[in-house]
C-alpha cells in the first residue's frame, strides 16, 4: 500500500512538474517563470547528488573488482589510487578544481590519455569501412560505390581520372546523403516529443513501473 | 503564410511556440483516437524488427552460457536533450533486466552520465525482488564507467574485452566514442545490437552491429516489447504524423517550384 502511494507520489510530481514547464513555454508569466528556474536549481542539485551516488558506485564496483581478485584488479586499484589522489588534491586547496596540482594533472595526464584513446578511432575506422564497403548486397555496393566517388572526390588524383567526379562527389553529399540524413532527425524529433508526451502524461513511467 | 506569420509576431507568440502548440494540437487527439481504437480491438500489424527478435536470441544464449549481457544506456542524461534517446535505452533495459533474470542470466548495466544511474539501479532492484526466487539469481549490476566519454569507451571496452559477455547491447545517446566501443565488439566476436539516432554515428553503427535501431526504431521498444495500447497507439501516431510531414514538404515542394 505505502509502496503503491510513493509510486503515485513519484508520477504526480513527474507531471505537475512536467506541465508547470509546459505552461511556461507558451505563458509569459513571471510566477511561473520564477517556478521554473527554482525547479531547474532543484534538478542541478539532484544532478549534482547524482555525480557523489555514482562516485561510490565506481569505488564499490572496483573495490569489489580487487577484493575477488578479478581480472585486470591491479587496474582497478590504479583507478581507486588516482581518484583518492585527484580528491585529496582537490580538497587540500581551497580553489579546489582550479588548483594548479589539479589543474597539472587534468592538463598533462587526462589530456593526453584522452588524445591517445582517441587516436584510435582512426585505425578502427579503416577497419569498420573495410567491413563496411564488403560487397554482400545491392545496399553494400551503393555504399562502396558512393564512398569511392566521395574519397576520389576530395584528391587531386580523383580530378585525374575523371573532372566531373567533384561534382559527383558534391551532389551525392547534397541530395542522398543530406535528404538520408534529415529522414532519420525527423523521425527522431516525433519519436522525442511522443516519448516526452508519454512521460508528461504519466503514460511511460520508467521511475515507477 | 506571411500573413499568419505577422498576425503571431504582433501578438507576440513565436515561431517555435505556434508550432509546438499546433503540434501538440494533432499530437494529442491522435493519440487518444488511436488509444480507443486499440483498445476495442482494433489490430494493428507492426513490420518485423530484427534487431527485437535477435534480442530473445541472445537473452537466451547468455542464459544458457551463464555469460552475462552488457547493456549501455550510452553518454546521455535525463537532464539535458538526450533525454527521449536514454529513455529508449531505459525502456530496453526494463525489458532485457525481466526477461534475463526470469531465465537467470546475468546482466551489467553501465551508464556515463550519473542521472542514469538512479533509474537503472532503481529498475534492476525492482526487477530482482519481482523475482519468485530472487536469492537464486544475480541482482542485475548497474555501474557508472565515467562521466566522460572517451573514459566511459574505455570502461566499456575493458568489460567486453574482460568480463566474456554473452552480448552487448548498446541503447541510447553516442557520440564518435561509439566506434571504440563497437570495434572492441566486433573484434571479441561478442554479438550486437546499437540503437542510434545521430545521423553522424549511424554509419559507424551499421558497419560493427549485428542488428541496428536506426533513428525511430528506438523510440519502438514499448510498443514492439511490452506492447500497451498506448505505445501502439503513439507508434501509429508517430507514423500518420510522418505520412502527413511527407506530403507537407511535397507540397511546399511544388508551391515553391510551379
Amino acid at each position: 500500500m505505502r509502496v503503491r502511494f510513493g509510486r503515485s507520489l513519484a508520477i504526480a510530481i513527474t507531471i505537475g512538474t512536467g506541465l508547470l514547464v509546459l505552461a511556461n513555454f507558451f505563458v509569459r508569466n513571471e510566477f511561473l517563470r520564477r517556478v521554473q528556474q527554482t525547479l531547474l536549481d532543484w534538478a542541478m542539485i539532484l544532478a549534482a547528488v547524482a555525480l557523489l551516488l555514482g562516485a561510490v558506485n565506481v569505488v564499490t564496483t572496483h573495490l569489489r573488482k580487487i577484493r575477488g581478485r578479478r581480472a585486470g584488479w591491479v587496474y582497478s586499484l590504479f583507478l581507486l589510487a588516482a581518484l583518492g589522489t585527484v580528491v585529496l588534491l582537490g580538497f587540500s586547496d581551497p580553489r579546489g578544481v582550479a588548483s594548479p596540482a589539479v589543474s597539472w594533472l587534468f592538463l598533462y595526464v587526462h589530456v593526453p590519455l584522452q588524445a591517445t584513446l582517441f587516436a584510435l578511432t582512426a585505425f578502427f575506422i579503416a577497419s569498420a569501412a573495410y567491413r563496411a564497403f564488403r560487397v554482400r548486397s545491392v545496399d553494400s555496393f551503393i555504399m562502396l560505390v558512393a564512398g569511392i566517388i566521395v574519397l576520389l572526390g576530395q584528391v587531386p588524383l580523383g580530378q585525374a581520372i575523371w573532372e566531373r567526379i567533384a561534382a559527383a562527389k558534391d551532389w551525392i553529399l547534397t541530395y542522398p546523403s543530406t535528404g538520408g540524413a534529415r529522414g532519420i532527425i525527423l523521425g527522431v524529433a516525433l519519436g522525442t516529443v511522443l516519448t516526452g508526451l508519454r512521460v508528461l502524461l504519466g503514460i511511460d513511467r520508467p521511475h515507477a513501473e | 503564410m506571411d500573413s499568419i506569420l505577422e498576425l503571431l509576431r504582433n501578438s507576440g507568440i513565436t515561431d517555435k511556440q505556434a508550432l509546438m502548440f499546433v503540434l501538440l494540437l494533432v499530437i494529442l487527439p491522435l493519440l487518444a483516437l488511436f488509444t480507443l481504437q486499440v483498445r476495442a480491438g482494433k489490430r494493428v500489424s507492426l513490420r518485423p524488427i530484427r534487431a527485437f527478435e535477435y534480442l530473445r536470441a541472445l537473452i537466451g544464449q547468455s542464459a544458457e552460457t551463464g555469460k552475462p549481457i552488457h547493456m549501455s544506456l550510452g553518454v546521455g542524461g535525463i537532464a539535458d536533450p538526450s533525454t527521449a534517446e536514454s529513455l529508449a535505452g531505459v525502456a530496453l533495459m526494463g525489458h532485457v533486466a525481466e526477461q534475463s533474470t526470469a531465465c537467470g542470466a546475468p546482466l551489467i548495466v553501465t551508464v556515463s552520465d550519473p542521472t542514469l544511474l538512479p533509474l537503472a539501479q532503481d529498475i534492476s532492484w525492482r526487477t530482482w525482488q519481482g523475482h519468485p526466487y530472487q536469492y537464486q539469481v544475480r541482482e542485475p549490476e548497474a555501474r557508472m564507467v565515467a562521466p566522460d566519454p572517451t573514459a566511459y569507451a574505455a570502461g566499456v571496452m575493458d568489460i567486453l574485452l574482460g568480463e566474456r559477455v554473452a552480448a552487448n547491447l548498446m541503447v541510447g545517446r553516442f557520440g564518435a566514442e561509439y566506434l571504440l566501443m563497437g570495434e572492441t565488439g566486433v573484434k571479441s566476436r561478442v554479438p550486437q545490437i546499437v540503437g542510434a539516432a545521430d545521423p553522424q554515428v549511424l554509419p559507424f553503427v551499421h558497419a560493427t552491429a549485428d542488428e541496428a535501431l536506426i533513428g525511430e526504431e528506438m523510440f519502438a521498444v514499448g510498443a514492439y516489447l511490452r506492447p500497451k495500447a498506448v505505445h501502439i497507439a503513439s507508434l501509429r501516431a508517430q507514423d500518420w504524423l510522418r505520412v502527413f510531414l511527407i506530403l507537407t514538404i511535397l507540397v511546399g515542394v511544388l508551391l515553391r517550384s510551379l
